[in-house]
């Protein structure tokens, strides 16, 4: 089977690229219904729980409503540009997802320039939120995609820098020689513990997620920049968000925490347990299916970690926010690097 | 076909970056302006993208596509003028002088790349994927050529004069934003210091 994917490389991108699209796709209702009874959870509340067993059901109810409802376009909208906006933010995180390897050398598709394919079609999400927040003739949906271009520059520089921490560990921008520089020396977690921090604390940024949601901000902006959406075009900024969300949790799993490998002692509890020896020397259809499971492990345990610190955390206010990424995390973000590249330099010698 | 496929790519991205760069201009919202000036900016990079120049076609959106746009949008939208806000576009005397600038440069550009010794050694229309193996004696392209690597290595061996010199540049466009934004509010503390010092003097002689 790993013989047949290695023959037919156009067959076997279009099945990859086909999978890694629809995957991510039917975990976002999961995913918000996890939200929602996590949240419950937390609050001491029930969470939905009337649409089938313990509310399983939910997700594809509200599916069937976001369908079902009726589009309504506001008096003085942006036509063109308010139909654009919702596309937008969803295209460019599902875009990023391509070049993350979810298991062993397991990717859509592998440019030379490897991440930074990510960061820079990761980069485009802004302008869904801004355009859609510009269209909407709204002040407080203008408000809030102005607060969101802001803060995606801010904390946008951060996160490259933290992410740049990273690489320079492994010296390459190509996401499997992490992983594999990872297996060889320890995650970068333990090598770069401030760099996973602030990529951490950046990306819940630059998904627009609590504590750092200014720009929908329901208390001061009704929704932000979709306070003039329904239905499906609602539906497309939500989705937007949660495959932001495991775009950017794929990402740090990638980056900091092994990727799709996993510590020996783990590898031998696996080989007591299931009885299989798992090698990451070379690509075998049993490795590959266990490196899966490591790298959704770890992602699931991100998103609920994102979803945690959602219902824990107040709001910030948004000049702490902006005092936060420019006069702390860029300048910490910038003298980690500092420190990182003299450490290699020194090490070299 | 790789050829045919890589000449009707750069054919339709500069026949879309040249609508767009005209959109840019004639759109009266100016963010129809900035919209089609980040699509523009796209076909740039899909250019460098057919030129093999992959680092750069992602820095180009990176950089332009990715920030600079975003705080141009920025901009625009918190003035957000619409409908009768929209300033004025300025009459037929200021067109021609555009026109004339434009048809200018143009010509400029054209007679330059037109005369320019390397043309002869292009197979094609220069801007195309056939890149020659040597220009003016120098090997034109090596094996690794325009990825993150080799562009790295040029910037910090033939190009460090220039790139260091770059960033002292930048730095001081950095110092002086940094200057300009201090100032009023340098100027505000020290006129609520000298209110305060004045209130206390006169609390002062209240209590005597």
């Amino acid at each position: 089977m790993m013989e047949w994917f290695a023959e037919n490389p156009v067959l076997s991108g279009i099945i990859k690229a086909v999978v890694l699209f629809a995957v991510p796709m039917q975990i976002v209702p999961g995913l918000i219904y996890f939200e929602r009874r996590i949240c419950a959870w937390i609050q001491d509340r029930k969470g939905p729980n009337r649409v089938g067993p313990i509310g399983a059901l939910q997700p594809l109810a509200d599916v069937v409503k976001l369908l079902m409802k009726e589009d309504i376009a506001p008096k003085g909208v942006d036509r063109a540009i308010y139909v654009l906006a919702p596309a937008l933010v969803f295209i460019p995180s599902m875009l990023a997802f391509a070049i993350v390897p979810v298991g062993m050398d397991l990717q859509v598709f592998n440019p030379n320039s490897g991440v930074i394919f990510a960061i820079t079609i990761g980069s485009f999400a802004v302008y869904g939120l801004s355009f859609g927040g510009w269209a909407s003739n709204n002040k407080y949906s203008l408000l809030g995609g102005l607060r969101s271009s802001a803060q995606m520059i801010s904390y946008e520089a951060a996160l490259f820098l933290a992410l740049m921490s990273a690489l320079m560990m492994a010296g390459t921008v190509d996401l499997n020689v992490v992983v594999r520089d990872q297996i060889a020396h320890g995650w970068n977690i333990w090598r770069q513990p401030v760099g996973a921090v602030l990529f951490l604390v950046a990306s819940f940024a630059e998904t627009n997620r609590l504590p750092f949601d200014l720009a929908e901000c329901e208390s001061e902006l009704i929704g932000g920049y979709h306070t003039e959406y329904t239905s499906m075009k609602f539906a497309m900024f939500f989705l937007g968000e949660y495959i932001a969300m495991i775009t950017m949790s794929a990402l740090m799993v990638t980056l900091f925490l092994g990727g799709w490998s996993m510590p020996t002692f783990l590898l031998t509890i696996v080989h007591d347990w299931f009885g299989v020896a798992i090698s990451f020397d070379q690509v075998t259809l049993g490795t590959m299916f266990w490196s899966i499971v490591f790298f959704s492990a770890k992602t699931s345990a991100l998103l609920f970690l994102f979803i945690w610190v959602r219902w824990t955390l107040p709001r910030f206010r948004y000049d702490q926010l902006m005092r936060l990424g420019w006069k702390v995390m860029i300048p910490v973000a910038l003298a980690n690097l500092a420190i990182t590249a003299t450490v290699i330099v020194l090490m070299e010698d | 076909m790789e050829e045919f496929l890589k000449h009707s790519l750069f054919g339709l991205s500069g026949l879309l970056g040249v609508v767009c760069a005209v959109l840019v201009v004639t759109r009266k919202n100016p963010i129809y302006s900035a919209l089609f000036l980040i699509v523009l900016l796209g076909t740039i990079a899909i250019d460098f993208f057919l030129l093999q120049a992959e680092f750069l076609g992602f820095m180009q959106l990176l950089v332009y596509a990715g920030a600079i746009m975003v705080l141009f949008l920025f901009v625009i939208m918190l003035i957000n003028p619409r409908g009768d806000s929209l300033p004025d576009e300025g009459g037929a005397t200021d067109r021609w002088v555009a026109f004339g600038v434009a048809l200018l440069i143009f010509s400029l550009l054209f007679t330059a790349i037109a005369k320019s010794p390397r043309l002869k050694e292009f197979d094609s229309f220069p801007g195309m994927a056939a890149v020659p193996e040597t220009v003016m004696g120098t090997p034109a392209r090596t094996a690794d050529h325009g990825s993150l690597t080799a562009f790295g290595y040029e910037m910090f061996t033939t190009h460090l004069f220039v790139f260091e010199l770059t960033s002292i540049l930048v730095l001081s466009a950095i110092v002086g934003a940094v200057h300009l934004s201090l100032r009023p509010r340098r100027r505000k503390r020290e006129e609520t210091e000298a209110a305060l010092d004045s209130s206390h003097g006169r609390e002062e002689h209240a209590h005597v």
